[in-house]
């Protein structure tokens, strides 16, 4: 008995280990899964501004949101060494809810109800933000969800649900514009998993390849999936002209090894929900090829030379990073940004109702990270999105932008326009 | 010949995995439901190994099957051992903390960062006169299936392997035989230890190693049941059937169902023929 007793301990030891490595992140900060908590001298004195940040931290798309969650932190710590907000600083407590909506729902009711933040930012999977959304319009918190938001923020907005970074409705439309811009003929194959982003984005995705004239066909698998050789195989057979992928990072690492071992040598562009350069590189690598590889997205590359990656590039280097720098870290600078904005408008001390009033008329100069400023006006909490597209080029071993941006008006002013 | 290859290394894959599953039950009467986790764990290993070797693939390859060969001593002594004669449930509860301990050390250690394995080149083999096929499939194919085969012999044709058997059939009559069941029960965690960190390599050469890629073994426990949790050779069948399955369902169906689809095979298989394809009834009634 002794034994099984010792036994027991020891399994839930292992759970308890297990729990730990996806620990949520209250920090009462800006360190923790970013890199060095905020141990700065120079933290200003004032009393601090508290934003909550909801994400996938140990769950399947790990790889595409922690990165993000860094480039969030990376600004606050820049922030905070700078003096903060008019002598205040902001602190952010992290929850992670593990790609799983009840627990984002119990985790964001808890930032709220306990730990009394201003506004939550983040979240992770599409799917979890309906529920999210629907919670915190209960509780009357403001949520900014990055780079995968659903509708909720297209006019006529949900009240208190705003997006900084991508509406899939909106990523599909502008994925339209690349998917003809690398074929005109043929057959475009959209690829994604079963989440209601990635079916959003290739629905507007297709109904724009069709009206250029574009076969459509589409592959979607489920979200754990982890072996894509019978994928890759799939789509190779198919011939198609252009083949886009909607998902994340580790998605995009074993599609584009399949697709090209496959014998698939055409145009492949990932779609940019925090899919690192780094991952694509990987891809590439293990695919055994370098050619054809494109990324579109909302966010400036973390190889790009505008003033908002180089300022991200600084603060990377003097706070250090948990996570290779990437298009990732950008979207959470920009996500940053948005909060330090509408901190700075709503002034201090910042309730829910105040920060919700700042949202609601907003223009951030994103300093080169987007096409144009990130405005959020009345009712759409989304505004007038900039995308472009980049090629990797072997030669210098980076991407590099393949055109101008794209921008697309608001959904109110497109007519309902965006998928 | 390319899809044929495919199936035919997933196939054998899933078949080593299942087959560390199978040889454990028979055994102990556990069903590790961590051979997905220690293939992962096992990929990840020799990542570092082929490092640790100064990029020797065959020597890296040496040293995590010696590691892998070394743990499979200590979870025996340490887990398993302390167990014996407990209620199966019992084994089956320290395999899952296992698993989840294991998904943690991979975090901890490797950062759960994905990664591959880098066996060598990646391009076509020529097999025969205008027949080629990718060196991916085909290095996954051979390696399994050899991996297999001497499993198989050793489980058979050995003497250590009539011991493991003699266990297998009853351990109280094998003990007072004069077998060391110390020895065969280590044995076969040395084996499925063994079998996943050679299947993981394998995998993480063919598809990708991260924590959520431990999901394959349920793979592999879907091959294992198919084939008959008590047979070796329906290990290597299941693992087959399950490939294909998974593959056709993808191609001709949908993505979406390929998971799916092998365990509504494995529910008719078990309405039909609870004890799987070459399993034995007796096992069913024991359980």
């Amino acid at each position: 008995m002794p034994r099984l007793l010792t036994l027991i301990a020891l399994v839930l030891t292992a759970l308890f280990v297990a729990a730990g490595c996806g620990d949520d992140d209250d920090d009462g900060g800006n360190g923790g899964g970013g890199g060095a908590a905020d141990t700065s001298a120079d933290r200003p004195e004032g009393r601090p501004y508290k934003l909550g940040y909801v994400t996938d931290l140990s769950g399947p798309l790990r790889e595409s949101y922690s990165p993000t969650l860094e480039g969030f932190q990376l600004y606050m710590q820049q922030l905070n060494d700078d003096g903060g907000i008019d002598g205040h600083p902001v602190d952010v407590v992290v929850r992670d809810d593990s790609l799983n909506a009840d627990t984002a729902v119990s985790a964001s009711e808890e930032l709220a109800n306990q730990e009394n933040v201003s506004g939550i930012f983040g979240l992770s999977l599409s799917s979890t933000h309906e529920a999210v959304y629907a919670a915190m319009e209960r509780a009357q918190i403001p949520v900014v969800s990055g780079f995968s938001g659903i509708a909720s923020a297209l006019p006529p907005a949900q009240p208190f649900a705003y997006s900084a970074g991508t509406i899939f409705e909106v990523a599909g439309q502008a994925a339209g514009r690349f998917t003809t811009q690398l074929a005109d003929e043929g057959t475009f194959v959209c690829v994604t998993f079963e989440s209601v982003g990635g079916i959003a984005a290739c629905d507007a995705n297709e109904a724009a390849a069709r009206e250029a004239g574009l076969e459509t066909e589409r592959v979607v698998f489920p979200v754990e999936t982890r072996e894509f050789t019978s994928i890759g195989s799939d789509i190779a057979d198919r011939d198609p002209s252009v083949v886009i992928g909607h998902y994340g990072s580790e998605q995009n690492v074993g599609v584009i090894a399949a697709l090209r071992r496959a014998g698939y040598e055409g145009p492949y562009v990932a779609a940019n929900y925090g899919v690192t350069e780094d991952a694509l590189r990987r891809g590439m690598e293990a695919g055994g090829s370098q050619e054809n590889t494109y990324m579109f997205g909302r966010f400036a590359s973390i190889d790009d030379d505008e003033q908002g990656v180089t300022q991200l590039r600084d603060a990377a280097e003097s706070f250090g990073t948990d996570f290779e720098l990437s298009n990732a870290h950008v979207s959470g600078w920009g996500l940053a940004r948005v909060a330090d904005e509408a901190l700075t408008k709503c002034g201090f001390p910042c309730s829910p109702a105040d920060l919700d009033q700042a949202l609601q008329d907003l223009q951030v100069d994103t300093q080169g990270i987007t096409g144009g400023p990130i405005a959020f006006q009345g009712r759409d909490h989304y505004g007038e999105s900039f995308w472009r597209m980049h090629q990797f080029d072997s030669g210098e071993d980076a991407f590099v932008v393949e055109g101008d941006w794209i921008g697309l008006p608001p959904r109110a002013e497109a007519g309902g326009g965006g998928g | 010949m390319d899809e044929l290859s495919l199936v035919l290394a997933l196939g054998s894959l899933y078949a080593l995995l299942a087959v560390g599953i199978v040889v454990v039950y028979r055994t102990s009467r556990v069903l590790n439901f961590a051979q997905g986790e220690l293939a992962i764990v096992g990929g990840y290993g020799v990542t570092t190994a082929i490092g640790v070797a100064g990029g020797s693939v065959i020597l890296g390859l040496g040293l995590m099957v010696t590691v892998a060969a070394v743990l499979g001593v200590v979870i025996y002594f340490v887990l398993m051992r302390p167990i014996l004669g407990e209620a199966p449930y019992v084994g089956v509860l320290v395999t899952i903390g296992l698993a989840i301990f294991l998904r943690a050390a991979m975090v901890f250690i490797w950062e759960g960062q994905i990664e591959f394995v880098d066996l060598g080149e990646t391009g076509d083999w020529a097999i025969a006169s205008g027949l080629e096929v990718p060196s991916t499939n085909a290095r996954t194919f051979i390696g399994c299936t050899a991996t297999f085969i001497v499993i198989y012999l050793i489980y058979q044709r050995s003497r250590l392997g009539v011991r493991m058997r003699a266990v297998a059939e009853n351990v109280t009559l094998a003990a007072q035989r004069g077998i060391n069941v110390d020895v065969a029960i280590a044995t076969a965690w040395v084996v499925a230890l063994v079998a996943a960190g050679v299947a993981g390599a394998l995998y993480g050469a063919q598809a990708l190693l991260s924590v959520p890629a431990a999901v394959v073994g349920v793979k592999a426990i879907t091959a294992a049941l198919i084939g008959g949790l008590d047979s070796v050779k329906g290990a290597y069948v299941g693992g087959l059937v399950v490939a294909t399955v998974e593959y056709f369902t993808t191609t001709q169906i949908s993505a979406r169902y390929a998971d799916i689809a092998p365990i509504l095979l494995l529910l008719i298989v078990l309405t039909v023929r609870p004890w799987g394809m070459f399993g034995t009834a007796e096992e069913v009634e024991r359980v």
